[in-house]
């Protein structure tokens, strides 16, 4: 019997979202290779909702969530043993890893089937079909003996050998290490513990397992009759359990940092048109900032008005609002909560970005890069994505630069895809695309607000004495420094 | 953990850290010229930046300042003794970077490439290790004998001779040091090793520890006979009776990566617990540097018969300010006579702060770079130059001098106000309770009247703040502040202070 998938119900949308988006947002920040790659597969719309309960459901159960942390740590285990086994290099080798394999398969089908009937359909399914091992009892024996032999095979781990010029013999000899006498020392003396070692990793070659074999012959020949009989057992299905379930760990894990630092998550509904709507938006990669103030924003993209440039200040938080609209996408598309109030998100077909990259381009030189990664998008868009350009054609010439841009433009204002364009171009006004802008406030020195608002006419200069800019105005002062702090003698 | 002389209760932190107030600090000892007496006072410029250090860093409570007082009145008593520990420390101090470099030294024809060399050079790094562990754990002895040859009151000097007694006493220290001494030989062929392996689930060898290394016995007749049986046997007589596989030799490259790792192992393992011995007295030299500083300053005032005391240290909420006979060090430093550098009693307590005024060249900058400087040495544990002085302690010591040379615009004067106002705005942003700040002409580069009510917001908020200030100044400020909690002195011609 098949292993069924946490991720998909049925089977994926067969759509791919490409591995530098997630860079470009900097969601690899908080997901793993891994789990970018489970995200990358798009699932199917109507999964979206699936995903979601099945998270809410673990995210409000920690027993279950406790579950699914062993069972992930099980899986990166037999991932592990299942490549020791294609790499072996003697029979006893494999009868002795495959033991260790199969106790894990046991160990994974015990945790998976002590799950609560409950989750949704994926986990529900998920749990069945291991519960459903441990009814046939050659499986449940088969189960049962790979564990205790693992024992047997953990027991003989630990061997000495006797080193005399070429000569090597392999003994059970144990005694207090040099090193091991160091630490008794050092911590007698109240010293620190030692740096970390290195990570040792020494393959025994043929006749150093089967020297082992020959030290602990009883073992060998129960992990070779082990062999004998359950080789067809294992099925590599269950390897794909290793990325699935860190997927859904590491956005519980996301989750639960969002909220220890009081930032609000929302569970976006699908929305019935084509629109995006989201309220107080921001961006999840100000997480790895401290002491950042995290300005929240909306967002409203709609068939009417799918496509915004956005202009404004240097460090006025054009990128972050970009990031920010691309992870509530990229998150909900994923059946994640978005970092926002609320949010309604049409279940687009694709995202795509185009950030500049200066190492990407080639002979051809940066603008024809640009151009080629513009192709790209316009190829594959199919009038049904969210496309975020930053600063695209930034780096050529402003005529050239501004003419591509309303090329672009023209042919993405009506295709149907949702697009925000960063840019610091002028004269675009022609493309008859609407404007948004970044705030800054005229009252106070020009400061950013980091708010993104429909642009209006704002220009303005510094205008303050010394003092006061520096904060040494008897106000400022005294505000600061309102006296009676106890302090005073 | 770590021996100090200068600390009473060392923290690890609390030397010459990354606290943001060291940059206010270093515009301090920049501004009251500290930094050049001690240049013209220090054996060596690594002393001097040393010293400088320490004085950066004033101490926070009296019982530091009395450790340090007395381990300097110990050295001013017996300065063999110092110069002999500089000796000790000094060498102690080469020992770890020696080591460095001696371990560098084992690539310097590059990284092996076979298991042999490999393994030759593993065993290289341990040897060297292992002389550096020996070493170090043999200071005990030096530095318990040379302390111990003088006659010393203080606490510091005592508990670093009972501290050596200790360790000499310890068991672990020894057995760490029989342990060095096995790998004395020159090569990894020299002994029979035993090493004790731990596999993963995938029979890879994850961990392996040296357990025994037998040194061999290169002239004995019985042991070459034991090696030619082996040889032609290919085999050897086992150890004891413990059961074992003869492997033969057909596992020459794993088994040099097995002892390689164990020998590594063995090798950080042993350099970490020597390096964690080594910091034991790690910074001593420098330490004895100031030291050295603080000998060559009382040596100096009293050979030119100028005043000094140590000053009784104070709660800082005690909030006085009283040095009798107080003097300008930098005068002294700059040659003139004692007979004519004024000296001057300075009270001040029972206020916010104090403001200080007098015509050009009666004495105000000497007088607020004496107060600071007597604060700062006080507070280093250092004698000050005064007759008598009682200094409550001070969280630190900021100054804003305009006097100061600096890198400023002449010709912009609106860019020399902005730039003091820059500092000023620093200084406040730093601000703690029970700071001393020090002003000298500050604002002083834009109208006298602007900059007075601008440095009356400023002062006033340094009250508020529990901060105590002495600002000396031209501008008409006297009169705007008429609190009872500020203290007013003037300068006549007679280079005398006077209360208003």
């Amino acid at each position: 019997m098949s292993y069924p998938s946490l991720l998909f119900s049925d089977k994926a949308s067969g759509t791919r979202i490409e591995e530098h988006v997630f860079e470009d947002v900097k969601l690899t920040a908080f997901f793993s290779e891994e789990s970018i790659g489970a995200m990358r597969v798009l699932c199917r719309p109507e999964d979206i909702p699936v995903r979601q309960d099945l998270l809410r459901y673990l995210d409000g159960n920690g027993e279950v969530r406790g579950i699914l942390k062993d069972l992930e740590a099980v899986s990166a285990d037999l991932v592990r043993l299942h490549a020791a086994m294609q790499a072996v290099k003697c029979e006893n080798e494999r009868h002795y890893v495959f033991v260790g394999l199969m106790a894990a398969v046991a160990d994974f089908a015990g945790l998976a089937a002590s799950l609560p009937e409950q989750g949704g359909p994926l986990l529900l399914r998920f749990g069945s079909r291991f519960r459903g091992d441990f009814a046939d009892p050659v499986w449940s024996d088969m189960a049962a003996e790979a564990q205790k032999l693992r024992k047997e095979a953990d027991r003989i781990r630990r061997e000495t050998f006797r080193m005399a010029g070429d000569n090597l013999w392999m003994r059970p000899d144990f005694r207090e290490s040099y090193v091991e006498r160091l630490q008794r020392c050092a911590a007698e003396l109240g010293l620190p513990p030692e740096r970390r070692q290195r990570d040792v990793s020494i393959r025994l070659d043929a006749r150093m397992v089967n020297a082992l074999a020959r030290l602990h012959p009883e073992a060998f020949l129960a992990f070779r009759d082990f062999y004998a009989r359950n080789s067809g057992s294992f099925d590599e299905g269950i390897l794909s359990y290793r990325f699935e379930l860190g997927f859904y760990l590491e956005a519980l894990a996301l989750m639960d940092r969002i909220r220890n630092a009081g930032l609000p998550l929302c569970w976006p509904a699908p929305a019935k048109e084509k629109r995006i709507r989201v309220r107080e938006l921001y961006d999840i990669s100000l997480l790895l900032k401290s002491g950042v103030r995290i300005v929240p924003n909306d967002a409203e993209f709609t068939s009417a008005e799918p496509f915004f440039f956005l202009t404004g200040a240097n460090g006025g938080g054009k990128t972050t609002y970009l990031r920010s609209l691309a992870n509530a996408a990229l998150l909900f598309l994923s059946g994640c909560p978005v970092c926002a109030a609320s949010a309604e998100i049409w279940p687009v077909g694709n995202v795509f970005t185009h950030f500049p990259q200066d190492e990407r381009f080639e002979a051809d030189g940066r603008y024809a890069d640009e151009q080629r990664r513009v192709g790209e998008i316009l190829a594959a868009h199919g009038g049904n994505s969210l496309i975020l350009l930053n600063e695209t054609y930034a780096t050529t010439n402003e005529e050239l630069a501004v003419s591509s841009t309303l090329a672009l433009a023209e042919k993405l204002k009506d295709s149907g895809s949702f697009v925000l364009y960063i840019t610091h171009q002028h004269g675009l006004e022609a493309a008859g695309v609407p404007f948004l802008s970044v705030i800054v406030d005229e009252d106070d020195q020009n400061r950013r607000t980091y708010r993104i608002e429909r642009r209006r006419e704002a220009e303005g200069s510094y205008a303050s004495d010394i003092l006061r800019r520096y904060g040494l105005d008897a106000e400022s002062l005294l505000s600061r420094f309102p006296g009676n702090g106890g302090e005073r003698a | 953990m770590k021996f100090s002389l200068l600390y009473k209760h060392y923290e690890e932190t609390r030397e010459f850290s990354d606290d943001p107030l060291r940059g206010a600090m270093a515009e301090t000892v920049y501004d009251l010229s500290v930094d050049k007496a001690v240049r013209e006072l220090c054996a060596s410029g690594e002393t001097g930046a040393y010293t400088l250090e320490v004085l950066k860093s004033p101490l926070k409570t009296a019982e530091e300042v009395e450790y340090r007082q007395a381990v300097l009145m110990d050295f001013v008593s017996s300065p063999k003794l110092l110069e002999e520990l500089q000796d000790i420390f000094k060498n102690y101090d080469t020992l770890q970077s020696d080591w460095r470099e001696m371990q560098a030294g084992i690539y310097t024809y590059g990284v092996p490439q076979t298991s042999g060399g490999i393994l030759d050079a593993t065993y290289e790094a341990l040897r060297i290790t292992a002389a550096f562990a020996k070493k170090t754990v043999s200071y005990f002895r030096s530095v318990y004998e040379t302390v111990g040859r003088y006659e010393v009151a203080s606490e510091g000097l005592r508990g670093i001779r009972e501290y050596c007694r200790e360790m000499m006493e310890n068991r672990s220290l020894d057995e760490i040091g029989e342990i060095s001494s096995i790998f004395g030989r020159d090569t990894v062929t020299g002994y029979r090793f035993k090493v004790r392996t731990e596999t993963d689930d995938t029979l890879r060898i994850v961990s392996a520890s040296l357990q025994e290394a037998l040194p061999t016995e290169d002239n004995g007749l019985g042991e070459r006979m034991k090696r030619l049986a082996a040889r032609l046997t290919k085999t050897a007589p086992p150890a004891d009776d413990t059961p074992e596989v003869d492997m033969g030799e057909f596992h020459l490259e794993t088994a040099r990566g097995i002892l390689n790792e164990s020998l590594y192992e063995l090798y950080t393992v042993l350099g970490s617990i020597a390096g964690s011995i080594y910091e034991f007295f790690r910074g001593l030299s420098g330490e004895l540097g100031f030291y050295d500083t603080g000998v060559r300053y009382v040596r100096r005032l009293a050979q030119s018969g100028a005043p000094m005391c140590l000053p009784k240290l104070l709660p800082r909420e005690a909030d006085v300010f009283r040095a009798s006979g107080l003097y300008d060090l930098h005068l002294l430093l700059e040659g003139m006579p004692v007979g004519d550098i004024i000296r001057n009693d300075v009270t001040i307590e029972d206020c916010d702060g104090t403001l200080i005024r007098g015509a050009n060249s009666t004495g105000k900058t000497c007088t607020i770079r004496s107060i600071g400087t007597a604060v700062l040495f006080a507070q280093a544990g250092l004698p000050v130059c005064a007759e008598r002085a009682e200094i409550s302690l001070r969280e630190t010591v900021f100054c804003q001098f305009s006097s100061a040379e600096k890198d400023f615009d002449a010709a912009d004067a609106a860019g020399r106000f902005e730039g003091e106002v820059k500092e000023v705005a620093a200084i406040l942003e730093q601000l703690r309770p029970w700071s001393l700040v020090l002003f000298n002409e500050t604002f002083q580069t834009t109208s006298y009247a602007e900059g007075a009510e601008g440095m009356q917001h400023i002062l006033d908020a340094l009250g508020r703040a529990g901060a105590r200030y002495v600002f000396v100044t031209h501008m008409p400020i006297f009169e705007r502040m008429d609190s009872p909690r500020v203290l007013k002195l003037e300068f006549g011609r007679d280079y005398r202070i006077r209360r208003l």
